[in-house]
């Protein structure tokens, strides 16, 4: 996760150095050095949901599946990620708000020192379960919207879908809780984005959360929907624009960007062609110290059944399941190769990520889109930097020949 | 005498596919290592997969049914729910 507007718009020196963003959906920094060093976990409380979105990472269903996580296993797993020292959890889905005991669980975490936060698709978000979660010490809520509205609805499978986030958007504002928006973008959806941002600013919001897609569950399905390089550069630009158009005008939207590392060494040319070289080794400082791709190490996720995945969208491939053996316990087996090889993965990464200029802030991108184009250490298939930006001194030399 | 596990209970481990153990064998006298599990239809596919993930560190790689893995701890969260 990048945050665009920090490094495009108020990066402030004093802050060299200082790293940020453990928490996916957590609209506070961490910064504590302790806790830098446990992931953020995202927990799949249910594969059930009451929409059908044809990019879901979840593959999530009408029904519930069997083998959900009880109210008692989710509290001992919660009691498992404190003594761990996680951070924050990400409770998600399916849609977590399906589950009645979601309170219950947010309350709990709250009061053993995690930071619960939530990802939803909004239409559940009544003004009364928004207080609840809000007094259940609820921290965050990240509400999804792919398009303006007959887009999204169609990619949600259900008229209505956008008014009705809309509206779990203002009952969660009007609760008092930190709101902000989770936009998936895909090449249906791209040339809504200014507008989405635009008309949910109106309603209130003033984070938005941009990602690319990745190929877990059902998006994997809709590959073909991802943006060429070309489309995926403009969207990337229109983000860094949009964000800074806003802040010129004295508002001081928060943008980021999820899901694919080759933007880190987007920004830095970016600000290079735009903001000056000062600023752009500034931007690179701060991006080697986030360190890049953070599967395996700075987000881990537990599905509905208890098994632990690498990142969110990496659901096909489990290391172990929190029935048989602690979270914690689940985390630090390095001796597990997988893992271990992706924590050290610099010197095994292959193809153009070997000798690219940003590898160390991008650590080769997606893992798991590198696996749809052939292994754990290949390039990410969906790296949009041109070979100039990548090996500058390279293609300074050809062109010299 | 048992050392005091319980077992873990029977639930479903995906709702995708079937869920198969991996074990790999780095090398020709190197212990069988189990490194997580995989969502395949098949044992093939659950291999092909597997395969995927480590080929660059396994000799050998077996898959193993979870459904018919029966695991018995000392840790974990659901405390023998159907021991
Ligand atoms: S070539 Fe590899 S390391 Fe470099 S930006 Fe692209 S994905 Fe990242």
């Amino acid at each position: 996760m990048i945050s665009v507007s920090k490094l495009l718009c108020d990066l402030d020196a004093e802050s060299d150095g200082l790293r940020y963003d453990a928490a996916a959906e957590s609209s506070e920094e961490q910064i504590t050095e302790d806790k830098q060093q446990r992931p953020v976990v995202v927990w799949n409380l249910t594969k059930q949901c009451n929409l059908y979105c044809s990019h879901c990472y979840a593959a999530a269903d009408t029904e519930t599946a069997p083998g959900e996580l009880s109210t008692a296993e989710g509290k001992a797993l919660l009691d498992d990620l404190a003594d761990f020292g996680i951070p924050v959890v990400l409770f998600s889905g399916g849609e977590p708000m399906v589950r009645d005991d979601l309170e219950e669980l947010i309350a709990y975490a709250d009061d053993n020192g995690i930071r619960p936060v939530l990802s939803t698709n909004g239409t559940l978000i009544t003004a009364e379960r928004a207080a609840a979660m809000k007094d259940a010490g609820l921290k965050y809520a990240g509400i999804s919207v792919d398009g303006l509205p007959e887009r999204n609805d169609e990619f949600r499978g259900e008229e209505g879908a956008f008014d009705a986030a809309v509206r779990g958007i203002e009952n969660s504002l009007d609760a008092g809780l930190k709101t902000g928006l989770r936009y998936t973008i895909t090449e249906a959806n791209a040339p809504d984005l200014p507008e989405v941002v635009d008309l949910l600013h109106d309603v209130g919001l003033d984070r938005f959360c941009f990602y690319h897609l990745d190929y877990g569950g059902r998006g994997a399905d809709i590959s073909n929907l991802d943006l060429s390089p070309a489309d995926t550069r403009t969207a990337v630009r229109t983000v860094c624009d949009l964000t800074r158009e806003y802040h010129a005008q004295g508002k001081e939207i928060e943008t980021l960007l999820v899901g694919n590392y080759a933007d880190a060494g987007f920004l830095v040319e970016y600000a290079r062609e735009e903001l000056g070289d000062q600023q752009a080794d500034h931007i690179y400082r701060y991006l080697e110290a986030n360190g890049g791709d953070p599967t395996g190490e700075r987000i881990a996720d537990v599905d509905y059944q208890g098994n632990v995945h690498m990142t969110q969208f990496w659901q096909g491939y489990s290391l172990g399941n929190v029935r048989d053996r602690s979270f914690g316990d689940i985390w630090s087996d390095d001796t597990n190769p997988l893992l271990a090889g992706l924590r050290d993965r610099d010197d095994r990464l292959t193809g153009r990520c070997a000798s690219c200029q940003y590898r160390s802030i991008c650590r080769g991108g997606s893992r798991l889109r590198a696996l749809s184009a052939g292994g754990p250490f290949d390039p990410d298939p969906k790296c949009y930097l041109t070979e100039a930006e990548r090996e500058p001194e390279r293609t300074g030399d050809a062109s010299a020949d | 005498m048992t050392a005091d596990r319980t077992r873990v209970t029977d639930e479903p481990r995906s709702a995708t596919g079937r869920e198969w153990e991996v074990f790999v064998r780095a090398d020709a006298d190197a212990p069988l290592k189990h490194v997580g599990s995989v969502t395949a239809g098949t044992a093939d596919t659950a291999h092909e997969h597997a395969s995927s993930l480590f080929d660059w560190v396994a000799r050998s790689i077996w898959v193993c049914p979870a459904d018919e893995t029966q695991r018995y701890t000392t840790g974990g969260v659901d405390g023998g729910r159907s021991a």
